[in-house]
């Protein structure tokens, strides 16, 4: 009894003192040993190919959003799928949150045995991430785990879709299950399934994904126990922790060869705008990411939130699982993709996030819309390596900020009584970054999973009655630069057909500050925003045969305001769920990726060729690239004059001389601004937030506008 | 990713450092084994670029190298403009430009594209002597410069 | 072979990348191949180039052969080579208005379809696919259907007039029509087709318009898009050579039709048929020869598994059935095309093995070290050590006896790329390091073919595998080793297996149809008669432009059969399985519930009981239908079995297995076992193109038709 959780607390004591075990069984036999590893990717590749085919979601099946993998008795993971690999730290510390919780004598862990979490504090990132675990025994023996994880369309809480914005604690989160054992026998009881049925609006997402999980899990576990019989459960056990220790060394060797030893620092921004949202507490929040990363010549690397802001009554909240899981991905995806993918890539980054923080809330927070925290976060981090990566000459690597991922979500109930509820999961699609020598990928890009895909719009539109008018790139999309940053999807829907009662909202919010900023020059990309139009003449316009409005145009005149009859309201890029009806029209975005290096750099020929493919506004070509550019009358083509271009951009140049003032003189007027209190309250209060969580920052700030030294707030 | 090590040319790579580098042998780039000699032959290529004669020692952005200056360890643009002591950010010897206001923002970012400036301004550093836009910060009123890279040179 | 007068032929020819194969088969299914280079100026030259060379061992000429032609099929990739040089016409496009990114845009995974798992990872290798459509040809219209083939905003005649003349303007050379849920109600695409002809003719030009519904009538616009703008982008092209070939056949006395073969495995008059739907023939032969194995020795599941040395592809039949893939990805661009699904990783004889710099770990593939350098003892100055080279160095193959001794390699070469680059670094010797670079290849081949069975739901245990290709049977061995699969069964005809796949198949053709029809839990009866209906009406309106085609084609409607295919769900699920109907027509609730049943058993079949949900209701968003004449088929010779139990022992040479040791290992020649024979490994069975590697505790029963049958003792 409690056996394995002694051995849990024990493994984690010698990591913490550095007691590593040696490579003996890879240098007896290194074939052997590779052999295993590539049998072990076999098994959690077979899962999840079988749960992507059984499964309901459109996540699983069109955007991949599933991941399986197997863990060493203790919970580390030895082997991981392909799919949403943030979730590399989460199972982990479910299965460990389960041992020292004594679960081993109580609901006790038998073989057979289904446990279920969502709840984000203990694993996933928030409650639309449903796992499965399943212990494995051999002879009696907890041998190994297997687990499954799929992103859910629908869990309940306060708004449709499966991550409510206007969560303001957990308790809005939706149905959280805590670890819970909801199958014996490799069956999942009838009840706990009954409970998800009438505790979330759709209750097929999550049960036939649940199946789904079962169905690759049963897989992995034949195939792992006759991995196991072949190999000799002694052999199995020394060669997985010899491949966690494999794979934190391979992390430490390539992060020592193209990283840069130093310290950088980034600091990244993000605002929720409650004060304008149908929620209980109407507050905005302002939250400020300090990050600092050291890289040693030895290639270790650690990450410092220190001054990093509390945690809020908003729905924008990371786990500090969560927070975890993502700044390895990040480093899995930039860094050690031709690695070995296991626990020991986790022991290579030193973390350290403090507690009471939005990254490390305490239990009452809600983290359904982790993902903007993360951006902000991860956007630090991103652009921390670029540069790491920059000065060691690998120019090829290395990303601007990154986008901000938003989406739409609706739910309601069917003219035939039916309920839906379902989110377009178009935050697949964000820009990416842009980077020292290539423009980012327009909207196919995401934070959590590289095999990001966009679904067709024909599969999608029959399961809500949001049809899109257009969807296309957003024009100017991306953070300007000589190269620029990937813009986003950009579409546009009408409400049709009618149906008995629609509502609809969206994340990710980044409308007040700019959450992915740009790099050396670049930049950021631009603040994000949803229009909505109700009272539509749409239906009198299409009989009629007028103009329709497809695309946005204009940001400060658009399209669907100019051409059509209606109420215009500019909601934040994170509205909480508000109903509509038929012919109401919405547009919204996801978010586009930081630009990279001065613009007026950029070549002329490029920004014209984007120009007459719609990409580039002509606006945005003369007053930011210095584009000079001819308009062929008739078809509206340009065409490019050099001479006048690089008049222009000198000309620029020039001005920019002019119009700045020297550090010093700029230093001067701000300072006397922050001594005189010339600063908005919410920024106040964001700054004296931090100025409490470090000392560190108080102190920088206050020297580095050499403030009174009894200066201690605003 | 290629299992061989590539040895990139000089031209490949000075396209690289310059940012055009074509987007096919790029690609390629970036799915070969990362060398473990490309700091010192990137090194070369951008020496032999800049006009001053001073020793690069590490580049820390485009635009800017931390190079050996007699004794000491000082910033300098492509353009030959010094910045001064590479142990402190170099953007306290930069011209300084802050879009501070709905104006200025809306010269680059349209109607609800910006930013609300009461929250976050942008502020652009150039160089005093090139006019080169070598960084746009964007953070709050008030924020101190981020001092982005003390790269560790001993 | 020849001699006789009243003898016929079966005259099938694969242009493959490098060689173009025919293979000549006579009515006692003697069979006889040649190979030309592939000419991909006109294709036509190497096609007839082959025959010609197939003739030779024939003793008759080649207007003897094409006049006691009974079927001449050619299969081409001109299409796809079209579309990867991107040398294809000027198109334009009309597409519902808000859509005129789609082109571009795309589906996200085309950004990285074909790439390795550490480049899908390292997500800033990423890139859009090269556009086959510029964006300013791109004009989009005013319309929009729903879901339900509702229209919500009527077809803006103007908009096609201004687009048309614009795209004339622009000089395109072919117009495509694209409107989202065309596959649920075609009017607007229809009648944009009919004002863009009258101005195109009204201008005087000849510019060919298509729309969705005619080429891809399926649902997900982005498939459809692509599928639609392959055709009318390198299409024309295609066709035109292959009624070059038709020609010059006919001028030498050939009365047949030419037939092209088809990606789903069916062949039709190169004349009829749509080019996109034959861009995978090649592949899909060695999947039909498969399946005419598994008719011969009554095998339902088969898994066919082909080394080459590049690639490894699989193929899956079950229950008799092949798969039928209807969203192939074709040079990176996902299509709705029905196509034999063979599903592919790099792994061949040429896959090159290395150290990771940073671990010093061994890793196989995925790259190729291509056919130049190619592997170390080819001797072209690749350096990089290959499976090829381990294969070599471990005994395997014979460096004098390579392709049948047609190309020398360099054993000496081989041992030192595999020394310096793996044993050496690792501290092992080369022949450990030989060993372990075929055990890795062979560990991720069992891999992919494990998952690809169980990932359909069925389990190893039912499956005869099939080995073919040059390297195919020099590892199946090894890439079987750890699974218990039915049969392993080799061909004696490893290197036309596919070639002979073709010659196999039937006149057919594929059909689908997107619809939505939903069967919800417990339906009533007036709910079951309209999905009946639907489906019914949908059916027969396919059976109807089938026949025409058929009728076209020359065929005699009396024997052309049908199979009624639906592709259905649950509610909300995402992904739908197909199955036959067990009826054509729908029309009451007890032929509802059969088709029903058909569904969920088929459902249980592939993802096991425990996936079942009926409650979420049935939901049938394509509909199929598969138009057949059956073509009189090849035949495999069939032997006396004769008791002798020592033919075609050759020799012997050292040769090194699991055990590390090495072996004297008896070396026999394929093309002289006798049916009947049994072989006891440790042997090496060679053959002109391939080497089949028996190891020990292993035997091999070679059968009355040459089949070879690998047994563990």
């Amino acid at each position: 009894m409690g056996k394995l959780k002694d051995r849990a607390l024990q493994r984690e004591k010698d990591l913490s003192e550095g007691k590593r075990p040696s490579l003996i069984l890879k240098d007896a036999d290194p074939i052997k040993w590779e052999v295993l590893y590539t049998r072990l990717l076999g098994i959690v590749q077979e899962g999840r190919e079988t749960a992507r085919l059984i499964s309901a979601s459109p996540t699983v099946r069109e955007f991949g959003e599933c991941v399986f993998c197997v863990f060493t008795p203790e919970g580390e993971v030895v082997a991981f799928s392909r799919g949403i690999l943030l979730h590399f730290a989460s199972f982990t510390a479910t299965i460990k949150w389960m041992l020292k919780n004594n679960y081993e004598d109580d609901p006790g862990i038998k073989e057979g045995d289904l446990f279920c979490n969502n709840d984000p504090q203990i694993g996933g990132a928030h409650s639309a991430d449903v796992a499965t675990l399943m212990p494995i025994f051999r002879k009696g023996e907890l041998v190994a785990w297997v687990g499954g994880l799929t992103h859910v369309m629908e869990v309940g809480g306060t708004e449709p879709g499966g991550t409510p914005p206007s969560a303001l604690s957990r308790y809005d989160d939706g149905l959280m299950v805590t670890a819970q054992k909801v199958g014996e026998n490799d069956k999942y009881f009838r009840d706990y399934h009954i409970m998800v049925s009438r505790n979330t609006r759709d209750g097929k997402w999550w049960i036939i994904d649940d199946l789904a999980k079962l169905g690759g899990m049963i897989k992995m576990k034949k195939a792992l126990l006759d991995v196991i019989e072949e190999y000799g459960i002694d052999y199995y056990e020394k060669a997985t922790y010899e491949m966690i220790e494999e794979g934190r060394r391979f992390a430490v060797s390539k992060i020592k060869t193209v990283l840069f030893p130093g310290t950088y620092r980034t600091a990244g921004f993000y605002d929720v705008l409650n004060s304008e949202q149908p929620v209980r507490f109407q507050k905005d929040h302002y939250m400020h990411f300090p990050l600092e990363m050291t890289v040693t010549k030895n290639g270790e690397m650690f990450l410092n939130y220190d001054g990093l802001s509390s945690p809020g009554y908003h729905a924008n909240n990371a786990s500090l699982i969560c927070a975890t899981g993502l700044h390895i991905y990040q480093l899995l995806q930039e860094v050690l993709y031709d690695g070995m993918f296991n626990a020991g890539l986790v022991q290579a980054l030193k973390l350290n996030i403090p507690e009471n923080t939005v990254l490390n809330p305490g239990i009452q927070y809600a983290c359904s819309c982790w993902v903007s925290a993360m951006v902000a976060a991860g956007s630090c981090f991103q652009r921390a390596l670029s540069r790491a990566y920059y000065a060691k000459g690998f120019r090829e690597e290395g990303l601007s900020g990154k986008a901000i991922t938003a989406s739409v979500f609706a739910g309601g109930v069917n003219e035939n009584d039916s309920l839906f509820s379902i989110v377009n999961f178009e935050m697949n699609c964000s820009g990416a970054a842009a980077s020292s020598n290539k423009d980012g990928l327009d909207s196919a890009n995401s934070v959590w999973n590289p095999e990001v895909n966009l679904s067709d719009c024909e599969p999608f539109e029959p399961l809500w009655p949001l049809k899109w008018l257009g969807r296309g790139v957003q024009t100017d999309g991306g953070g300007f630069g000589k190269h620029r940053g990937g813009a986003s999807i950009s579409s546009l829907y009408v409400i049709e057909p009618p149906v008995k009662f629609i509502e609809s909202g969206c994340y990710m919010s980044g409308d007040r500050v700019f959450a992915s900023a740009g790099t050396m020059g670049g930049y950021p990309a631009p603040a994000r925003y949803r229009y909505t139009l109700v009272d539509t003449n749409f239906a009198e316009a299409a009989a009629l045969k007028q103009p329709l409005p497809h695309e946005e145009g204009d940001p400060a005149n658009p399209d669907f305001a100019r051409l059509l009859k209606g109420t215009l309201k500019r909601g934040s890029g994170q509205s909480a769920s508000v109903q509509f009806k038929q012919y109401d029209l919405i547009y919204h975005a996801s978010g586009g990726g930081g630009g990279w290096g001065d613009p007026l750099e950029r070549s002329p020929n490029t920004v014209i060729r984007e120009v007459n493919e719609g990409l580039t506004t002509i606006t945005t070509a003369e007053n930011v690239y210095g584009v000079a550019a001819a308009n062929t009358p008739g078809n509206g083509h340009w065409t490019l004059d050099e001479g006048k271009t690089s008049a222009l951009r000198n000309e620029m140049r020039k001005k920019r001389l002019k119009k700045a003032l020297s550090s010093k003189a700029y230093m001067k007027k701000e300072r006397k601004n922050l001594l005189e209190g010339k600063l908005a309250p919410i920024v106040k209060e964001m700054y004296n937030d931090s100025f409490k969580k470090s000392a560190r920052f108080l102190d920088e700030f206050k020297q580095f506008w050499g403030l009174p030294d009894q200066f201690s707030g605003f | 990713m290629s299992t061989r090590k590539t040895e990139w040319s000089g031209d490949v790579l000075r396209d690289l450092t310059d940012g055009n580098l074509d987007l096919q042998v790029l690609l390629e780039m970036q799915q070969s084994i990362k060398e473990e000699d490309r700091f010192e032959t990137i090194l070369k290529v951008e020496q032999e670029k800049v006009k001053f004669p001073e020793k690069i020692l590490v580049p820390i952005g485009e635009h800017l190298y931390v190079v050996q200056k007699g004794s000491e360890r000082v910033v300098k643009c492509a353009c030959g403009h010094e910045f001064g002591d590479y142990r402190q950010t170099w953007k306290l010897n930069a011209k300084v430009f802050a879009r501070d206001t709905a104006e200025s923002m809306e010269e680059v970012f349209r109607g609800p594209r910006k930013c609300d400036p009461s929250w976050m301004v942008l502020r652009e550093f150039y160089c005093p002597t090139c006019a080169a836009l070598l960084e746009v910060e964007a953070v709050p009123p008030g924020y101190p410069y981020v001092f982005d890279f003390l790269p560790e040179l001993d | 072979m020849g001699d006789d007068v009243r003898q016929r032929y079966y005259c099938y020819t694969d242009a493959g990348g490098t060689f173009t194969d025919t293979l000549l088969i006579d009515e006692q299914g003697n069979m006889i191949s040649g190979k030309a280079p592939t000419t991909p100026a006109s294709l036509d030259d190497g096609h007839i180039a082959s025959i010609r060379a197939a003739v030779e061992g024939l003793g008759i000429t080649l207007e003897e052969l094409l006049e006691k032609t009974e079927v001449i099929a050619f299969g081409t990739t001109a299409i796809i080579n079209t579309v990867v040089q991107r040398s294809g016409v000027k198109v334009g496009v009309l597409i519902t208005k808000g859509f005129e990114r789609l082109p571009s845009v795309g589906r996200g995974f085309q950004n990285y379809s074909e790439y390795s798992w550490s480049d899908i990872l390292h997500s800033s290798t990423h890139r859009h696919l090269k556009d086959l459509v510029s964006y300013e040809n791109i004009v989009g219209v005013n319309e929009r259907m729903d879901n339900t083939g509702k229209a919500f905003i009527p077809l803006y005649p103007d908009d096609v007039r201004a687009a048309v003349n614009k795209l004339i303007d622009m000089n395109v050379e072919s117009i495509i029509i694209l409107f989202l849920f065309s596959y649920m109600n075609p009017s607007h695409e229809l009648q944009a087709k009919e004002i863009a002809e009258e101005i195109v003719n009204s201008r005087g030009k000849d510019i060919p318009v298509f729309t969705s519904y005619e080429v891809a009538p399926a649902m997900k616009e982005v498939a459809r898009f692509n599928t639609l703008a392959v055709e009318a982008y390198a299409g024309g092209i295609a066709k035109k050579s292959l009624a070059k070939s038709e020609k010059r056949l006919a001028d030498l006395g050939c009365k047949m039709k030419l037939q092209a073969t088809l990606s789903h495995g069916g062949m039709m008059p190169a004349s009829t048929a749509h080019m996109v739907d034959t861009a995978m023939s090649g592949p899909s032969g060695g999947i039909l020869a498969g399946k005419y194995l598994g008719d011969v020795y009554g095998y339902r599941n088969i898994i066919t598994s082909d080394v080459g040395g590049t690639s490894f592809d699989v193929g899956l039949i079950t229950g008799g059935r092949i798969n039928i893939k209807t969203e192939p990805v074709v040079a990176r661009f996902i299509l709705s095309a029905p196509c034999a699904e063979v599903t592919s990783i790099g792994a061949g004889g040429g896959t090159i093995a290395y150290l990771d710099p940073f671990t010093n770990r061994l890793k196989v593939g995925p790259q190729s070290s291509g056919s130049m350098p190619g592997p170390a003892c080819y001797g072209n100055g690749g350096e990089n050590p290959t499976v090829t080279d381990a294969d070599v160095v471990l005994g395997y193959i014979d460096p004098d006896y390579f392709l049948g001794g047609r190309m020398k390699l360099d054993k000496a070469i081989a041992e030192r790329a595999i020394k310096e680059k793996i044993a050496d670094p690792l501290r092992i010797s080369v022949i450990d390091a030989a060993l372990g670079i075929k055990e890795l290849i062979d560990a991720e081949m069992e891999n992919y073919c494990r998952s690809l069975i169980s990932s359909r739901g069925y389990a190893v245990e039912d499956y005869v595998l099939l080995a073919f290709g040059g390297a195919g049977p020099t590892h199946v061995a090894g890439y079987t080793k750890n699974t218990k699969y039915k049969e392993i069964v080799i061909t004696p005809f490893a290197s036309v297996f596919c070639a002979f796949g073709g010659a196999t198949a039937d006149y057919s053709r594929h059909y689908l149809r997107g619809t939505s029809v939903f069967i919800p839990y417990m339906a009533d009866e007036q709910t079951k008669l309209k999905a009946g209906e639907t489906l019914s009406s949908l059916w027969s309106e396919m059976e109807a432009i089938a026949m025409d085609e058929m009728k076209n084609a020359g065929f005699n409607l009396k024997e052309v059969e049908f199979e009624h295919l639906a592709f259905t769900r649950y509610g909300g699920q995402l992904d739908e399985i197909s199955f036959k109907s067990p009826q054509s027509r729908l029309t009451d609730a007890k032929t509802v519930d059969a088709f029903v049943e058909a569904f969920e058993s088929e459902y249980s079949n592939v993802f096991t009981a425990t996936g079942k949900y009926p409650q979420a209701g049935y939901l049938t968003l394509h509909v199929g239908l598969v138009s057949r004449v059956t073509k009189p088929k090849p035949s495999i010779a069939r032997k006396i079995v004769s008791k002798s139990t020592h033919g075609g022992l050759k020799g012997k040479r050292i040769a090194i297995f699991d055990d590390r040791k090495p072996v004297e290992t008896s070396i026999y020649e394929l093309s002289l076992l006798s049916p009947g024979q049994q072989v006891k490994g440790p042997v090496i069975i060679e053959h002109v193109d391939t080497t089949f590697v028996v190891p020990p505790d292993y035997h091999v029963d070679v059968d009355e038709y040459g089949m070879l049958f690998l047994r563990r003792a």
